[in-house]
């Protein structure tokens, strides 16, 4: 009989607690619509929803409140969990959700059993509202919020219009600005095989573009880069794939390296020092008419070339000797120095004049695409340069375009100055830079004139020895005896370490104490000692 | 005879037993509860106090009102383990011929006084531990038996620590509680001196024999416990180690910041049944949560291992175990 009580009594507990819980339910789904709502309303300020969307909208608020409602139905209630609510709430000292939990054993013992019995006289105790009591849900003021901002949203006007008239600055363009770099293009342009070359054609094409463009002062600083970016990655694409994998500056030091070992081996004859002296100075130019004048003489009737049998094996010797030296990076030439070696020992001059005329060819292919190699390596300059400068460009606080941190210097930069005219040099010193556009305006000069000087390069030699250097002495806490981290900031790490090394060590109980204690006072204290006056 | 006339009974020798003591022991009832408590639950107590506080005079008390054999050891750094368990000692019978016979230490006693336990040395203590636990003493490759019911009150003193051993830590394991003794009011004063200072000194009766007690022990062990509630002195012995081991609760910030060895599975092992005891001298029939709050102090207090930070700072080890306690949430239904 006690059983079938405190199981009523249970179940009216479990009843009411399932209510409760679907309340808090109800409250927590209908706070999960209401931010739905809230978000559709605020987006609609802005940018109207269509009448579709809002029927989607509040059938989903709708839906998330029933399918909670539904959950809670039929989730089931722990009959336990109400016992205990009531034992809390009534001060029961857990005797219900004991009973509840006896009750439900197969065999309880006398003791059990007499704990429900106890339990039942306990039952009158158990009202279901002062045991299972109602709360406010916990969502409940956040709903309330939410219902006062879906009412403000409602009574707000939309904000569509001043939405829409919002426009995203443009960022300034760079001022019209000119390089050295459009001349660079064209003369590279002019040497090239079209046919051989069309890609590096295409880029050159698409680097004249972008230069032309910065000159109509059309590109604003990330525009500029950008483009910038993708010509070098084509440069460096057409540039690895020609030779094979090598940068234009490496391969074009490859073949000055190997002409001038070729050119010091023939420099050692009479009849082929000039040839060889033209190729170790990478006078190609005069390398080829050196080669051909030997040719003309070989092929004269009578031959000019009058070498003796002793000379024309050792001269023979020399062309096999050149030829075999770094044969890999020029082979063709390589290969007609071979066949010059084995006519002249052969003593057949006419074949000879053949040769050195191929060899004056090969030259002369060497020559323009050293010269286009040359051309490739200015032009992979100006264009850092044309990144630096266009980077360095900033607007002070007046308007004016300026190189450097806003505000820096005050340099202005205007077409004079990032022209970047060719300077005055060799027999061209009455060139005169052209006028274009300033930084206040457009200019009147138009194209500046072309000049096509050269470069003389000259070598300085380095200077051995001792420099300027600077030294910096890092003193150790060994010299100086001074601790380079304050104790309070370690003593924590090495309080613990110590008392791991206490409780590892085996050490005897007694002295454990006193290793402790030791460690305990030599703590920094918490706060630091007051200064004394 | 019903449950309910037998928890009666229970009550009934329980409370005879306290008034006993109290005739001679003034006020500490909290810890004449908590050692009768611990007897009845087949542990142990350490007793923990200034000297003067009457601890041994609870036990010698306890021991006349319960009319067992008592034996007082009063530990020095000289006592040797066979002190206290006994030796084998070469005798001559009346023929001439010489033989060992075994004769028995004070331990062989149902009560005994360990009085100031950290002043022996650590072999000496260990001597306690096999009889602590298995009731049983070995020498010489021999085991006796110790009378039943066998119940260790030790004594030590919390200030003079120079000189002491500490307890190991698998010995103070073996205790049931930890009580503090503390000191009597003003009024429990007057009440001391008006009992020892006008004639004769009262004195106990005993009230309870060994089978009676041995009976209400089995008693106690049948009080059934909820499983919620067992999961509550579950976790709160989980909640006194610094380790998260997967709990459904944050463990306090004293416990990480302060403990480095939490209780061991005999501190939940005391917690229930001492909750038992409590449950029944409430006249109830199953343990509650609040029996088992109720000795989370005295169960806990020597099982916790503060770590070094714990120690300097002086932290408490009953103000870190409210805070576990407070923080350990009822178990989930």
């Amino acid at each position: 009989m006690s059983v079938e009580n405190v199981s009523t009594v249970v179940d009216r507990l479990a009843r009411r607690l399932r209510v409760v819980r679907a309340l808090e339910d109800l409250v927590r789904s209908a706070l999960v619509a209401a931010g739905l709502l809230c978000l559709g309303l605020a987006w609609d300020k802005f940018r109207p929803l269509p009448a579709r969307a809002w029927q989607g909208l509040l059938v989903a608020a709708a839906l998330v409140v029933l399918v909670r409602l539904a959950t809670a139905a039929v989730r089931p209630v722990s009959r336990l969990a109400a016992a205990r609510l009531a034992d809390v709430h009534l001060d029961l000292e857990d005797r219900l959700s004991s009973a509840c939990e006896f009750s439900t054993l197969a065999h309880p013992t006398p003791f059990m059993l007499a704990h429900i019995h106890e339990t039942a006289s306990h039952l009158h105790r158990v009202v279901p509202a002062e045991a299972v009591p109602f709360r406010v849900p916990r969502g409940l003021p956040l709903l309330a919020s939410a219902v006062v901002v879906m009412g403000v949203l409602l009574m707000l006007p939309g904000f569509d219009g001043r939405a829409s008239a919002v426009v995203e600055p443009r960022p300034a363009p760079l001022p019209a600005l000119r390089f050295d770099g459009e001349r660079t293009v064209d003369s590279l342009l002019a040497g090239l095989d079209l046919d051989r070359d069309r890609k590096l054609a295409d880029a050159m094409r698409q680097l004249k573009q972008l230069y032309a463009d910065i000159r109509a002062g059309q590109l604003s600083r990330d525009e500029a880069l950008s483009r910038v970016g993708e010509v070098e990655a084509r440069l460096d694409d057409v540039e690895r794939r020609r030779t094979a994998g090598r940068t234009a500056h490496t391969w074009r030091r490859e073949l000055e390296k190997s002409l001038a070992a070729k050119g010091a081996v023939l420099a050692e004859h009479p009849a082929s020092a000039d040839l060889g002296r033209a190729m170790a100075d990478l006078k190609l130019d005069e390398a080829s008419r050196t080669s051909r004048a030997l040719a003309e003489r070989a092929a004269g009737k009578p031959p000019t070339l009058e070498l003796t049998p002793e000379q024309s094996k050792a001269l023979a010797g020399l062309m096999t000797r050149a030829a075999g030296t770094d044969r890999r990076t020029l082979d063709v030439l390589s290969r007609q120095m071979d066949e010059a070696g084995r006519q002249l020992s052969l003593e057949d001059l006419q074949a000879l004049a053949r040769t050195l005329g191929e060899m004056a060819g090969e030259l002369d292919r060497l020559n323009r695409e050293m010269e286009k190699l040359k051309g490739l390596g200015r032009m992979d300059e100006e264009l850092e340069e044309l990144k630096d400068v266009v980077s360095a460009l900033r607007l002070d606080g007046t308007g004016r375009w300026v190189l450097g941190p806003a505000g820096g210097d005050g340099r202005a930069l205007g077409y004079f100055k990032l022209q970047g005219v060719d300077p005055p040099k060799g027999d061209d010193e009455d060139a005169q830079p052209g006028v274009g556009d300033t930084a206040r305006g457009p200019g009147t000069g138009g194209e500046p004139k072309r000049i096509d000087a050269t470069r003389t390069p000259r070598v300085l030699p380095g200077i051995w020895g001792d420099g300027d250097s600077l030294i910096e002495v890092v003193r150790g806490a060994a010299s100086e005896g001074v601790a380079a981290t304050a104790y309070r900031d370690v003593a924590d790490t090495a309080a613990r370490i110590a008392e791991d090394a206490v409780h590892a060590e085996d050490i005897p109980l007694d002295y454990r104490f006193y290793i402790k204690r030791y460690f305990q006072l030599i703590r920094p204290p918490l706060e630091p000692p007051k200064e004394t006056p | 005879m019903t449950v309910e006339a037998h928890v009666k009974t229970f009550c009934e020798k329980f409370r005879r037993v306290r008034e006993e003591v109290a005739k001679v022991i003034v006020g500490q009832e909290a810890v004449v509860e908590g050692v009768l408590t611990a007897m009845l639950a087949g542990g142990h107590v350490l007793l923990e106090g200034v000297p003067g506080l009457g601890k041994t005079m609870l036990v010698r008390s306890l021991a006349e009102a319960l009319h067992l054999n008592f034996s007082r050891i009063q530990f020095t750094p000289d006592l040797m383990p066979a002190d206290i368990v006994g030796t084998n000692l070469v005798m001559e019978s009346d023929t001439g011929e010489r033989y060992f016979e075994f004769q028995k230490g004070p331990i062989f006693a149902n009560v005994i006084l360990a009085d100031e336990i950290n002043r022996a040395t650590p072999k000496t203590q260990s001597a306690l531990l096999e009889a602590m636990q298995e009731h049983s003493v070995t020498v010489s490759k021999r085991t006796y038996q110790l009378e039943l019911p066998f119940f260790v009150l030790a004594t030590q003193n919390p200030i003079e620590m120079e000189g002491t051993y500490p307890l190991p830590e698998a010995q103070l394991d073996r205790f049931l509680f930890k009580l503090r003794v503390t000191y009597p009011d003003a009024a429990e004063m007057h009440e001391i001196l008006d009992r020892t200072t006008a004639g004769a000194e009262p004195r106990a009766k005993p009230v309870l024999d060994a089978g009676e007690i041995l009976s209400m022990r089995d008693l106690a062990l049948e009080v059934p416990i909820a499983r919620h509630v067992q999961a509550l002195a579950v976790n709160i012995v989980l909640a006194t180690h610094p380790e998260d081991g997967g709990l459904p609760f944050d463990i306090p910030e004293m416990t990480r910041r302060y403990v480095r060895y939490g209780a061991s599975p005999r501190a939940a092992q005391a917690l229930v049944v001492a909750g038992k005891i409590r449950a029944l001298l409430a006249g109830r029939y199953a343990v509650s949560s609040g029996d088992i709050r109720h000795f989370a102090r005295p169960a806990l207090r020597h099982r916790i291992i503060l770590n070094f930070e714990g120690e300097a700072e002086g932290v408490d080890p009953d103000h870190l175990i409210d805070q576990i306690v407070a923080a350990v949430p009822e178990p989930e239904l």
